[in-house]
């Protein structure tokens, strides 16, 4: 048994070394028509290409697929040596010939996107949402420059037309005037009248300027009308007020 | 301040006290949130609807329901969720085997005060049942107009956008939002008071606390009672100069529309005759202004990245617009 297991290497070896013998399509045909005409008498008609045929259809330009090298122009022969350029630069870096056009790509689309940008001086995000100009504003309301008026003056020729609505509007727009230019507030046109009145640190400035507030709401903006008794009490009101500015 | 040298043209009286009511109905149960309680009674009063937006837990869906338990009118509630249909919202004709008839079954919108929970939560094609009734106050079935009862208010609820599960409204439904409330978290004390109340609620639900205080004859008086407040015509200049504003603000997409021109008229008018007066400043317009733009406008992407929010924009527009004296 330890011999037989011994020998078979050796027979493994033999077998190996053996060359096998190589034989053509048409023997092979013969060979299996030789092995099976014992079996199969039937003849076999046995089909040939039609070489004319083949002939004509390669002739045929519609069915050459063969690449014929287009002439180069001179943009391409730019290119060339653009790419020619970049290889120069890559070559030692293990970078991609593909690379190189991507890379050129990348760089001349940005630069002709920054060109187009700068001449047209736009803002590059407009290009996505449309951004709106800032426009001044259409709607101002009051024309007056309360730091512009002579009140005392106005305040008398509204109370001597008898409108004394008038009268307490301008009483009021006088006590702002005071309390900004006495740096207690600081005037800016949207303020409401109770964004001033919390602005005032000193309490008795702040109860007296309340009180002409109320008054000047009242007749202003709830179109209230003012009686020349009323308006004697608000100008009272608004002269004590003065004198603690 | 106040005394008697202006006597007020239109009276008032009733309707500060219900408002009084009111507050102290659902001061019984939520703590702090004035703000809010005091917008949702200037809804009612200028009859528009009302978006409520807060983080989860901060009583958004707890007041609305309490505000539709002080009035003594039919309240429905709607848990909008990915899967609802508009017929489930509107209703559908069924056929009735017995009298080889369509009938409209009536969906839960026909009510007076409709609670929509998480509005946010349902797509866009269920948002736009929303959109006859909330403006016409009528619903569209079939060929045939149902009118809603009057009064008819949709307070909704939603968790922010950027939270789990939530779409974003389409502009059309926010534009018919008279206000979107933004609740905030309770302050420290605030927050132990709850605590308290609870304790003290032993388990009862909190709706079953208040009473109702407001009926639907008082609501249409005050409504009217609203329409006669005065608006000086330098104000109606103010409010189209905000408007106008925002729509050429550079840090807005798309500035408000006309129809919220009037609704902050409106509630500039209700919050005025809630605050006794029978006139509008510009301090009631400044008031109403923030919580009826916040929803209408829309921000550049540029400064959404920044992370900028409509109401410091809208802010800004306000400093700029010349208050009329």
């Amino acid at each position: 048994m330890i011999c037989l297991l011994a020998g078979l290497p050796l027979i493994a070896s033999a077998g190996t070394t053996q060359e096998t013998p190589l034989i053509t399509t048409q023997e092979a045909f013969d060979s299996y028509r030789s092995y099976y005409r014992n079996y199969d008498s039937s003849s076999v008609d046995v089909r040939r290409y039609n070489e004319d045929k083949i002939a004509r259809l390669k002739e045929d330009p519609e069915l050459s697929y063969g690449y014929t090298r287009a002439p180069m122009t001179l943009w391409d022969a730019f290119w060339l040596w653009v790419a020619h350029q970049l290889q120069g630069l890559f070559k030692d870096r293990g970078v991609s010939p593909e690379w190189d056009r991507l890379i050129l790509f990348v760089l001349f689309t940005s630069a002709l996107v920054y060109v187009i940008i700068r001449l047209l001086k736009i803002n590059s995000l407009k290009i996505f949402y449309g951004e709106k100009e800032q426009k001044p504003l259409e709607h101002a309301v009051a024309e007056e420059n309360i730091h512009e008026m002579d009140f005392e003056t106005l305040v008398k020729e509204a109370t001597t037309a008898g409108n004394y609505r008038l009268a307490v509007r301008l009483l009021y727009l006088w006590a702002l005037k005071l309390l900004t230019d006495a740096n207690h507030v600081t005037w800016v046109p949207g303020k409401t009248n109770y964004d001033y009145l919390r602005e005032i640190k000193s309490s008795d400035l702040k109860n007296g300027f309340r009180q002409l507030s109320y008054y000047f709401e009242y007749a202003w903006y709830g179109n209230f009308s003012v009686t020349p008794e009323l308006f004697k009490k608000v100008s009272g009101l608004f002269n004590d007020w003065k004198t603690t500015v | 301040m106040e005394d008697n040298t202006f006597e007020t043209r239109v009276d008032l009286t009733a309707l500060r006290d219900s408002v009084e009511k009111i507050r102290s109905e659902v001061g019984k149960v939520i703590v702090g949130q004035d703000e809010m309680i005091t917008l949702l009674i200037t809804a009612i009063l200028a009859d528009g609807h009302v978006l409520i937006e807060g983080v989860p837990g901060v009583a958004k869906t707890l007041t609305a329901r309490l505000m539709a338990s002080v009035i003594s009118v039919n309240f429905s509630r709607i848990q909008f969720t990915p899967d609802l249909m508009p017929s489930d919202v509107l209703g559908t004709s069924v056929y009735n085997l017995k009298t080889s008839a369509f009938e409209f079954k009536a969906g839960p919108i026909f009510s007076n005060i409709v609670l929509i929970d998480e509005i946010n939560r349902a797509p866009a094609k269920t948002q736009a049942a929303l959109f006859e009734v909330m403006e016409e106050r009528q619903v569209t079935v079939d060929g045939h107009t149902y009118p809603m009862e009057t009064p008819y208010m949709v307070i909704a609820t939603q968790n922010p956008v950027e939270h789990e599960g939530t779409y974003r409204l389409p502009e059309a439904e926010l534009d018919r939002f008279l206000f979107k409330i933004a609740v905030q978290y309770p302050t420290m004390d605030q927050e132990v008071d709850i605590l308290r109340g609870h304790q003290e609620r032993k388990g009862q639900m909190p709706t079953g606390k208040v009473s109702r205080v407001l009926t639907p004859q008082e609501i249409a008086a005050y409504r009217a009672k609203v329409h006669e407040v005065y608006c000086e015509d330098h104000l109606f200049r103010y409010i189209a100069g905000i408007i106008h504003e925002t729509r050429n603000s550079p840090a807005l997409f798309l500035g408000a529309s006309p129809r919220a021109s009037v609704a902050i008229l409106n509630s500039a008018k209700a919050f005025a005759a809630v605050s006794g007066r029978d006139f509008i400043t510009p301090e009631d317009i400044r008031y109403v202004a923030i919580p009826a733009l916040r929803h209408r406008v829309i921000l550049t992407p540029d400064k959404e990245m920044e992370g900028v929010t409509s109401d410091e924009v809208l802010k800004q527009i306000m400093e700029k617009v010349e208050v009329p004296r």
